[in-house]
């Protein structure tokens, strides 16, 4: 089973071709870090503060498990 | 129970329910009549109706959500909104129209042009004015039985303990990571209940943030990000943004005000207004 890569705010717009209804499926990679999941869509994982794996924060050394649905946040602090 | 019924004759509207039964609603002239009379403030009027179960007609369509001693206990609940912007404009006038009976409404900022897409109390008239000083004028003006009163200051480790101490809840309604850290840490220390909202371009999130409870640090990290880094420098804050992540901050407010369940300890109401989603997210 795919993962499935849901991007908040400003990320959409640094992943060419990013659906937000549909987010994005990527091939399970085994062993793979949420921070190297980061790393292979091409984002600055210093710009990134909130990971979520299957709705729950995860720290970015998490490994990825088969099927994953990853939420990936940059700050928010606009009113 | 006679003596008020008698006083209040002449302004009582009997409201019918579905199932027959009836209950009596008073209207301003009448609330004004019976605060004379006991020589007190419309809110003691107010108060005293619900004690009776009359609903001043004002808080009328609150009933059936809120019992009339829910809308007494708002009426003697204190808030304070910091930052009377996109976020704290509208939650100013939320808290003033549910009832909540004593704001502080902090803000060192003047309206510009560039606030009209999203801010309300930005207006023509009120570009150039404090907005902590617009607030509370439409506070008082929309309920003259809420307090309100103004803070034009910009909040800091110095002036926030004072502000937020003693407050049964207090709105971040703010504009930069900085300060809602800064505002945090002041709420832990003061004791007081946190509602978190922040926005950049169609989403928004909201936390409730108890002393106690994960808060910014859990989301953000040990320092707040710059302000150059925050998804609404690219995005912006566009109209119906602000106006959705405030609904659901007074929302929660309004629960903690209650003593009733909201936002569990942890959790992070994300909004993506562009799916449209809400999803609850769980940190730790």
């Amino acid at each position: 089973m795919p993962l499935l890569v849901k991007l908040s705010t400003s990320l959409r717009k640094q992943v060419t071709g990013y659906d937000p209804h549909a987010g994005l499926e990527l091939e399970f990679a085994p062993g793979e870090s949420a921070e190297g999941l980061i790393r292979r869509l091409g984002l600055d994982p210093e710009r990134i503060k909130i990971i979520m794996v299957n709705g729950r924060s995860a720290a970015p050394e998490q490994e990825l498990a088969d099927g994953d649905r990853v939420g990936l946040f940059p700050p928010v602090g606009g009113g | 129970m006679p003596e008020l019924r008698a006083l209040l004759a002449p302004y009582l509207k009997e409201n019918p329910l579905p199932d027959g039964e009836a209950f009596f609603s008073v209207g301003l002239a009448g609330l004004e009549a019976l605060a004379a009379h006991r020589g007190q403030g419309l809110k003691g009027a107010m108060l005293e109706c619900l004690d009776q179960g009359l609903w001043p007609e004002r808080f009328r369509a609150n009933r059936g959500e809120l019992d009339a001693g829910d809308q007494a206990r708002l009426l003697n609940s204190s808030a304070a909104v910091m930052g009377c912007g996109g976020l704290g404009g509208l939650t100013c006038l939320l808290l003033a129209r549910l009832g909540v009976g004593d704001l502080l409404l902090v803000d060192g900022d003047n309206f510009e042009e560039s606030n009209l897409n999203r801010q309300m109390l930005a207006t023509p008239e009120t570009l150039g004015r404090p907005k902590a000083q617009v607030a509370a004028e439409a506070a008082a003006r929309l309920n003259p039985a809420c307090q309100a009163k103004a803070r034009v200051e910009w909040i800091g480790p110095d002036n926030l303990p004072e502000m937020v101490t003693g407050r049964q809840v207090v709105v971040d309604c703010l504009d930069n990571l900085t300060a809602r850290y800064q505002l945090e840490d002041a709420c832990r220390a003061a004791g007081a209940p946190l509602v978190h909202g922040a926005l950049a371009g169609m989403e928004g999130m909201v936390m409730v943030i108890r002393p106690g409870d994960p808060g910014l640090r859990d989301l953000h990290g040990p320092t707040p990000p710059p302000k150059s880094h925050g998804a609404e420098v690219l995005l912006g804050t566009p109209t119906p943004t602000p106006a959705a992540v405030a609904s659901l901050e007074v929302s929660e407010a309004m629960k903690l005000l209650l003593g009733r369940p909201g936002l569990k300890p942890g959790q992070l109401l994300h909004l993506d207004l562009g799916a449209p989603a809400l999803e609850i997210l769980t940190l730790g």
